[in-house]
């Protein structure tokens, strides 16, 4: 019984806790943050291009979108963060189907890039040759 | 893999500035990692339904750099430890497929709390290159034996995993029928004794270790060698593993190590993922950050 009455006081805590995340408290914990420069670099004119662009636009005053084949420090010097998308492996979301080989974009990074940047997927593998981040 | 497991949610992406409300879900547990926690739902969609399998990266010896944090596992087939959100320098790893069209309400809050959280790394390089496979995933086959039946771990065929993982041991350790106490017993014995391997796939004890029953990662391993040197810096020994363990440059003479080990030594660490070696953390350095625990990382 004692239990149960826990269990149901946990559980008036969490909704609680949802409760409080309302729009009001999101734009004031987010004011400052609208400003960070944000640049979307991945597969031109997917749909994840799109999902992101809009998603990332709601909340980010400016957004950049690039093909991720063209990033480079030169191409990212602009922005605060970048995040490195690329396609579906395995022909979702209206991407082609792959045939024997994985679709990896042409694409590296070395030690010169020092912009903060977030990999999707598994895009980390394909940007930094023999990082931790990686599949192996 | 569209579900977090092992999520550190004490980590500041899911602090804020958006509050995230992380459900856990014991209803979804992660079977391999036999531990009944719950599974937080990063965003919809299942492999093989519509979406991709996401990825996951070693988690065996990530958090031996200074550079690497851990922030969640995922539900994945490469075992409890990998990472499906991490981050090395300036580059964080969202591991899940699911785009913002797919990830969960508490999804895109920590994802939009982790590009806020990233911008504190500009200028980050990584401290270290994966070289080798760490010690600790010796842990992680014998759990896994363990945790098979016993006519698994009988199994030695080709293509059996049992015989995979069993190859990984010193031979006379393996005899039917297995004995995963013994495996467990030899690697506790052996653990602070690893060096690199003839590959990076691999490992070896060091017999030079081994006989000084001597940690390679721990600080009292930088003070040996000092002590050792400053009796004679000839020794032999103390070359040889300052070879191999500071590497070929920083190693090469008494002199050279004695020199490199106290201009660098608030700042130095031991990665067995980047190859079984002490290195600088540079970036600490440069920001005056002393390493917190140069040795014993995971």
């Amino acid at each position: 019984m004692k239990q149960l009455i826990l269990a149901a006081a946990a559980g008036s805590l969490l909704l609680a806790s949802a409760a409080t995340q309302t729009p009001d408290a999101d734009r004031t914990a987010w004011a400052e943050h609208r400003a960070t420069r944000v640049l979307y670099a991945g597969w031109p004119g997917g749909s994840r291009e799109k999902a992101f662009e809009a998603f990332l636009k709601q909340w980010f005053d400016r957004v950049g979108i690039l093909d991720l084949e063209q990033l480079s420090m030169a191409t990212a010097k602009d922005w605060d963060v970048v995040i490195a998308d690329w396609c579906s492996q395995y022909g979702n979301d209206g991407y082609q189907k792959r045939e024997n080989s994985l679709f990896s974009p042409k694409v590296g990074i070395d030690d010169g890039f020092t912009k903060p940047i977030i990999a999707m997927d598994y895009v980390s593998s394909s940007l930094r040759n023999r990082g931790k981040l990686d599949w192996l | 893999m569209n579900r977090a497991h092992g999520v550190r949610l004490d980590h500041p992406i899911f602090q804020g500035p958006l509050a995230v409300n992380v459900v856990l879900d014991k209803d979804h547990p992660y079977a391999d990692a036999h531990d009944g926690q719950g599974t937080w739902l990063v965003h919809e969609g299942e492999f093989k339904q519509g979406c991709d399998v996401g990825m996951v990266s070693d988690g065996h010896g990530f958090e031996d750099s200074p550079d690497c944090e851990r922030i969640s596992g995922g539900i994945n087939s490469k075992g409890p430890k990998a990472v499906a959100i991490g981050r090395q320098a300036n580059m964080l790893q969202w591991g899940f497929y699911g785009g913002p069209d797919r990830m969960t309400e508490s999804g895109k809050r920590a994802f939009l709390n982790a590009i806020v959280y990233m911008k504190r790394f500009d200028g980050q390089v990584p401290l270290v290159k994966k070289e080798s496979r760490a010690r600790s995933w010796y842990a992680q086959f014998v759990d896994m034996l363990a945790h098979m039946k016993p006519e698994e771990r009988a199994d030695r065929g080709e293509r059996s995993y049992a015989g995979y993982l069993l190859k990984q041991f010193p031979a006379e350790l393996t005899a039917d029928p297995v004995d995963v106490e013994r495996l467990r017993k030899w690697y506790a014995d052996n653990e602070e004794y690893f060096g690199p391997g003839k590959d990076r796939y691999s490992t070896a004890i060091d017999a030079d270790l081994a006989a000084l029953q001597l940690s390679n990662r721990k600080p009292e391993f930088l003070d040996w060698l000092l002590e050792r040197f400053g009796k004679d810096p000839k020794d032999e020994q103390a070359l040889r593993l300052a070879k191999r363990y500071l590497g070929e440059k920083n190693g090469a003479d008494a002199a050279t190590a004695k020199a490199w080990i106290e201009s660098n030594r608030p700042f130095l660490f031991f990665s067995d993922s980047g190859g079984y070696c002490w290195f600088v953390d540079t970036n600490g350095k440069r920001a005056g950050k002393v390493v917190e625990a140069s040795a014993g990382r995971k």
